[in-house]
């Protein structure tokens, strides 16, 4: 009789157990998202108002930026708010297609050389030099064979010359336009950014049409530090408050090799065995930073000239990594930038000072639809500079990606105190056309860790041997389990 | 021996009991459940019993009402990683963009797996065959630890306001115990569902558990 009593005072302790559990797990959302939606706290910190008819101005409790209103080419100037007499420039000059084609005569392929370029000319001579006269002596062909690889080799050429565009996509000689200046709001109702995009519309190029409405720079700022992820990839990074944030999305570039390459298969499959090792395409961003003191050089005089305005630049010395960069000179080759740090950061310095302005990179670019349709794909950045006496001459280089589209970005800032580096929101970023994030919630510290997993595996099998030494100890069978609830166990 | 398998309504009618109920199924299925305790020695002290839930394992026999449970569990765990935007991966949890319904589906996937590769293996290594409905039960019973994490997590920021690494650390150990609980008792839920020693039922967890790190590494978390 007790027993039954027993058995049935414990199945309504399980009961009440069960019950308290449930109506816990029910009601805790209930205490908690009221209380969420009611944490806006005033953070409409940016303000973005006209400065005059060509420029607008950013303004924010960190960081105070200008850019062109519209038309003009993508460029920057900004300053650390609380100060104001140090103000830093980056200027998007444009793209340059150039050749990874190994040759001993030429730089590492990895990095962008201005000695690649895809130029027309200078290629067409190469193809000549390098690899049909030797081929032509080599083989001592005989008259048909000659004719038909000189008239080959002809085609090539005339192809190069008319198909070819110009290797440099000047920004300058386009013409730009700005979106609207959107606000990026969070799940929970706060104001936590703005975003904008320049959108190349339109180049007096003919052969560089394609570019129309196919190159934008999206550009994000935030008031509250954030983690952003990259959609369709495991891709996130950390964007600070007060930094811009930036991507450039190249969407089906014209490659000039592309237009050549049937051609030379044609060569192969007529018998002649022309190898071009690493015959690919890449392009390379050119950006120009640059930073001034205002109290020599007034901000209106630079304002005013915008293409000049690396000439008033004193960034004598560049921090690259930590490793500082004499500009103080110009040389005619350009120096790559090794690294294997996920996110490359170049600080404004002068002779004696590291200054408050960076400008850094994710060394991840994203490839979207190449090589198939619907592929997605993180590829390698490579950089690198070239000093240019009183500025850095930067140029990001990024892998072939036929007919799809790369985005990478770029970002700009100011080292400035009180800067939390704890993210608040994880934001997804942008993509294809979109200019405003899809989703911004509040962020989630990682809870998953290597060390965590190996703890858990470490315990589990830790338990599964326990059990099977507690089997041969007894010999006999293990189970934990109770046989039944009124009835007593045994150890 | 009889009384342990038997109990009396209030009409005094005799009739099978929670173990008589699974006597009867080991004799019909020919697997002899844990719960009867038949040729094995138990390890069934009061910690142990609990931290596998084996009186509650050994009532699922009753399957409606543990089904419904079970539900609930599910339910309730999807619905709170989709509010906390804990996106599952099994018996782990990272932070994610996905859209609510996108995680409530991904949660209730990932337990059903759980339910039909565990019941794959079991097949697979020892030949059990049916309680499907009964393991479905236990596995969802199984699945109450990490259900219930998202709604301490939620609470966690409350507790320990201005202290977001003590949160961190906190949360990071609360879902470890609560990792290796539910690993147990899956362990507990296979023994009882299918009739496996815990011995043998530990490692079919094992090899689920070596799935997930599998999947883990394939979806770039272990990067």
């Amino acid at each position: 009789m007790s027993a039954v009593k027993n058995l049935k005072m414990r199945r309504n302790w399980l009961t009440v157990l069960a019950l308290t559990v449930l109506l816990i797990s029910l009601a805790t959302p209930i205490v908690i998202l009221p209380s969420s939606a009611n944490g806006d706290e005033s953070s409409d910190n940016i303000k973005v108002l006209p400065e005059n008819e060509h420029w607008l101005r950013l303004e924010s409790p960190i960081v105070t930026a200008l850019f062109p209103r519209g038309g003009e080419k993508p460029m920057f100037i900004w300053w650390y708010t609380g100060q104001p007499d140090q103000v830093y420039i980056v200027k998007f000059q444009g793209l340059i297609e150039w050749l990874a084609i190994d040759h001993s005569s030429l730089p590492n392929s990895d990095y962008y050389s201005s000695l690649r370029n895809a130029s027309a000319e200078t290629w067409s001579e190469r193809f000549d030099d390098w690899y049909f006269k030797p081929m032509e002596q080599q083989y001592m062909m005989n008259m048909q064979m000659r004719m038909m690889l000189l008239s080959i080799v002809q085609r090539m050429m005339t192809e190069m010359e008319l198909m070819w565009h110009r290797p440099f996509l000047d920004f300058s000689a386009a013409q730009w336009s700005l979106s609207d200046i959107s606000n990026i709001t969070a799940s929970d109702g706060k104001r936590i950014g703005v975003a904008f995009a320049f959108t190349l519309v339109d180049t007096p190029q003919p052969r560089f049409q394609f570019a129309e409405n196919n190159i934008m720079l999206r550009i994000r700022f935030y008031n509250t530090t954030v983690q952003e992820t990259v959609p369709g990839t495991s891709s996130s990074y950390t964007v600070n408050a007060g930094e811009m944030k930036m991507d450039l999305v190249i969407n089906k570039w014209v490659w000039n090799l592309d237009s050549i390459k049937s051609l030379l298969t044609n060569l192969q499959s007529e018998g002649f065995n022309i190898s071009i090792p690493n015959m690919k395409s890449r392009l390379a961003l050119w950006v120009n930073l640059a930073s001034i003191n205002i109290t020599r050089t007034p901000l209106t005089e630079a304002k005013e000239q915008p293409e000049a305005i690396e000439d008033h630049s004193t960034s004598t010395v560049m921090e690259v990594d930590d490793h500082r960069e004499s500009m103080g000179m110009t040389t005619a080759q350009e120096e790559p930038i090794e690294t294997s740090h996920p996110l490359v950061r170049i600080q404004f310095a002068n002779q004696t000072e590291t200054l408050a302005g960076f400008f850094r990179f994710v060394a991840q670019a994203k490839i979207t639809n190449y090589p198939n349709q619907g592929d997605v794909n993180m590829v390698p950045v490579k950089a690198a500079f070239r000093p240019a006496w009183t500025h850095m001459k930067l140029f990001l280089a990024y892998p072939y990606f036929g007919n799809g589209t790369l985005e990478h970005d770029p970002s700009i800032g100011v080292n400035a105190p009180g800067i939390s580096p704890t993210p608040q929101y994880t934001v997804t970023a942008p993509t294809g056309n979109a200019i405003i994030p899809s989703s911004v919630v509040a962020y989630i510290p990682p809870l998953f860790t290597t060390q965590l997993m190996i703890a858990l595996i470490v315990v589990i099998s830790g338990v599964a041997l326990l059990l099977y030494a507690i089997r041969w100890r007894r010999r006999t069978p293990v189970n934990m389990v109770g046989p039944s609830t009124h009835t007593k166990t045994t150890g | 021996m009889l009384s342990d398998f038997i109990t009396q309504d209030k009409s005094r009618k005799y009739a099978l009991n929670d173990r008589g109920r699974l006597l009867y199924r080991s004799l019909r299925d020919g697997n002899i459940s844990p719960a009867l305790n038949v040729g094995s020695e138990a390890l069934g002290h009061r910690l142990g019993r609990w931290l596998f839930l084996s009186p509650v394992f050994s009532r699922t026999v009753r399957m409606n009402a543990f089904l419904v449970g079970s539900i609930i569990i599910l339910a309730l765990g999807a619905v709170g990683s989709a509010l906390d935007n804990l996106e599952p991966l099994f018996f782990f949890y990272f932070p994610s963009t996905r859209g609510f319904e996108s995680i409530v589906l991904m949660w209730l996937f990932y337990w059903v797996s759980l339910f039909l590769i565990a019941d794959v293996i079991i097949y697979v290594l020892f030949r059990r065959t049916g309680g499907d409905l009964q393991l479905f039960s236990c596995v969802g019973i199984a699945a109450l630890p990490l259900a219930v994490f998202p709604y301490l997590y939620m609470l966690f920021p409350y507790v320990y306001r201005g202290f977001p690494a003590t949160n961190l650390w906190l949360s990071r150990a609360v879902l470890l115990i609560l990792q290796v609980w539910t690993l147990l008792l899956i362990s507990s839920a296979f023994s009882f569902g299918k009739g496996l020693r815990l011995d043998r039922s530990i490692i079919v967890t094992l090899i689920i558990l070596y799935l997930n790190i599998v999947l883990l590494i394939l979806f770039g978390h272990l990067a």
